[in-house]
């Protein structure tokens, strides 16, 4: 999102939109018609965007305000919100939600961080080492859920095992309301950690190779070097890792299905899943209908900022 | 002592990232071996019992247990197709936005722009209800409705749109060939690189896609290979038949697991575009 914008701010500034510079180069006159053109080329995806993205934000919000009695739909104003913020169970939903993208938020940049920075070595074969880091982004969260299904699994499970073999005590690691979520949390980084390293990855390679090997030859200890040299050279990648990392912790919803279906008594249920259970399973459309309103507004939020910290960047280039 | 010093300083980075790298693919080993080794001899057995009894009844269970062969065609006719609209809508629009001088740009492109802010998987609940009202439920064209308008893809062609030459298309527009002629010959034969960066993204993001699918399909005929093995899971949780669950995960995982290996590269890139989206 961000080289887009930066573009098109430029480009205003300028005053030289494509379109605008291809009407002063001549050819005005075979240019006449390209209106039309462009709508119909526009037509197919505007239509589907109006259908499918627009609609529902509208739609959403209109549900949010109103509830089933009987076969009908009656306006009931703020009361699907009030259940929202004051319900145990949806409030249990949010700390949940909120643990999870903020624990998701930090380990995607620590993590990801760390994992590039070992990622980053001239090896040759170093596609090798990448790979399992890689070939999990690619996998089916359901399949990655069936796999960690197995390896939690309190009979048979891998770290049952383990720990049986070294005489600890074994775990029910699912069943447990203080260890479910955070098994879900597990199962989440494990299968895109390797997703954010790719970005981090990606800054470190275009920084200017000697600013890195300088501070090594130095003696400078590998901490000084990442807390004053690396963390602020890829301070816009971070900025952009937090962003994809919230936007990414908030839709996880498939590992819950197949783990945990957010139990026990809800101790992993999260804000996606709410909105399932609510509006497939119960069919309470308007809670479902006003969760979906919150998560909204939260994603919006982050757009507003991640905009207005565009404009400021612009500024100062 | 201090060269000695430097060589550990170069290996140590290596080394962890191998160690590191091993850990992760235990949870792969482990189903792997799940898949081949009866659960029994899995457990008590060592490396080398496993190895004498390896088997591939596993998958031949699996593979009957569900209709896998139908849900795999599922898949690749929805993401497939899914995939060739989106090439076409993508590549009309990326070209209007980047060549094209029209009123109305700059909503139209906020209007993309709320894609982008807005993932699909956060509307299941309204654009289930539009497709109920459409009568698109369980189908195929119910689960594509909602990606057919990639603002991803637009964004990508039209960023790569840009970079064309003025040149070629003035050149091919003086010669009389009509706005979509220039696209297809002109445009799209240099922009092959976008066009497969966003392939490679659209068939790993839709192979994996669960819960859209789950909420809108309900028959075998349209069921995809996620939700078949999310069905296959939970159905035998409870006899807990592991070696019939880690070779159904496989089935399901490897044509991905595969693509990856063979072009690693081109999927690191293409994840890295996706960043956009």
């Amino acid at each position: 999102m961000k080289p887009l914008l930066n573009q098109r701010e430029l480009e205003k500034r300028k005053g030289l939109g494509s379109g605008r510079k291809a009407r002063f180069s001549g050819f005005s006159l075979s240019l006449g018609g390209s209106g039309a053109v462009a709508y119909l080329f526009l037509l197919p995806s505007l239509i589907f965007l109006t259908v499918f993205t627009l609609w529902p934000i509208v739609s959403a919000i209109l549900t949010s305000f109103h509830a089933r009695r009987g076969r009908n739909q009656v306006f009931v104003g703020l009361q699907n919100y009030e259940r929202v913020f004051s319900d145990p169970l949806s409030q249990q939903v949010i700390k949940n939600t909120a643990a999870y993208v903020t624990a998701g938020l930090i380990l995607s940049v620590i993590g990801g961080l760390l994992l590039a920075i070992l990622m980053n070595q001239g090896l040759r074969n170093i596609g090798f080492f990448r790979f399992p880091f890689l070939a999990t982004i690619g996998l089916p969260m359901v399949s990655v859920a069936s796999i960690w299904l197995f390896l939690y699994s309190p009979r048979v499970g891998l770290f049952n095992e383990l720990l049986g073999s070294v005489g600890l005590p074994r775990s029910n690691w699912l069943s447990n309301p203080d260890l479910a979520l955070s098994g879900l949390f597990v199962v989440y980084i494990w299968k895109q950690i390797g997703y954010f390293a790719l970005f981090y990855l990606a800054a470190l390679q275009s920084l200017p190779g000697d600013v890195l090997e300088a501070a090594t030859l130095d003696g400078v200890t590998f901490w000084q070097k990442l807390r004053h040299i690396i963390w602020p050279l890829v301070s816009p990648t971070t900025y952009f890792v937090s962003t994809i990392a919230v936007l990414n912790s908030l839709q996880q919803v498939d590992h819950v299905f197949v783990l945990t279906q957010g139990g026990p008594n809800n101790a992993s249920n999260l804000a996606l899943y709410y909105v399932y259970e609510q509006g497939f399973k119960w069919f309470n459309t308007g809670v479902a209908a006003a969760m979906t309103v919150v998560l909204l507004a939260v994603l919006l939020t982050m757009a507003m900022l991640q905009f207005v910290f565009l404009e400021r960047r612009v500024h100062y280039n | 002592m201090n060269s000695q010093k430097r060589r550990w300083r170069q290996i140590l980075p290596i080394l962890s990232l191998a160690v590191f790298g091993l850990i992760w693919l235990v949870p792969l080993f482990w189903t792997l071996a799940a898949a081949f080794v009866p659960t029994t001899e899995l457990l008590n057995g060592s490396p080398l019992v496993w190895l004498q009894s390896l088997h591939f009844g596993a998958f031949e269970e699996a593979w009957s247990a569900a209709p896998f062969p139908r849900f795999y065609l599922n898949t690749v006719i929805w993401v497939f197709g899914l995939l060739a609209i989106q090439l076409v809508t993508i590549s009309l629009a990326g070209f209007a936005l980047a060549r094209l001088d029209f009123r109305g740009k700059d909503q139209i492109f906020f209007l993309f722009l709320t894609q982008l802010m807005v993932p699909a998987t956060v509307l299941i609940l309204p654009n289930y209800q539009t497709l109920v009202s459409l009568g698109w439920l369980d189908s195929y064209q119910g689960m594509m409705a909602p990606y057919i308008a990639s603002a991803f893809g637009a964004f990508l062609m039209r960023q790569a749109f840009k970079q064309v030459p003025k040149e070629l298309e003035e050149a091919a527009r003086s010669d009389g060939a009509s706005w979509l002629q220039v696209l297809w010959h002109v445009f799209l034969p240099v922009t092959r690189a976008p066009l497969i960066a966003f392939s490679i993204v659209s068939i790993t993001y839709h192979w994996n896609e669960f819960l859209w699918p789950l909420l809108i399909t309900s028959s075998v005929e349209t069921r995809p290979l996620t939700v078949g093995l999310a069905l296959l899971v939970q159905s035998s949780e409870i006899g807990a038949q592991w070696d019939q669950l880690s070779a159904g995960t496989l089935i399901v995982a490897a044509p991905v697991l595969i693509l990856i290996a063979l072009v690693q590269k081109q999927f690191t890139n293409s994840f890295l575009s996706s960043g956009i989206k």
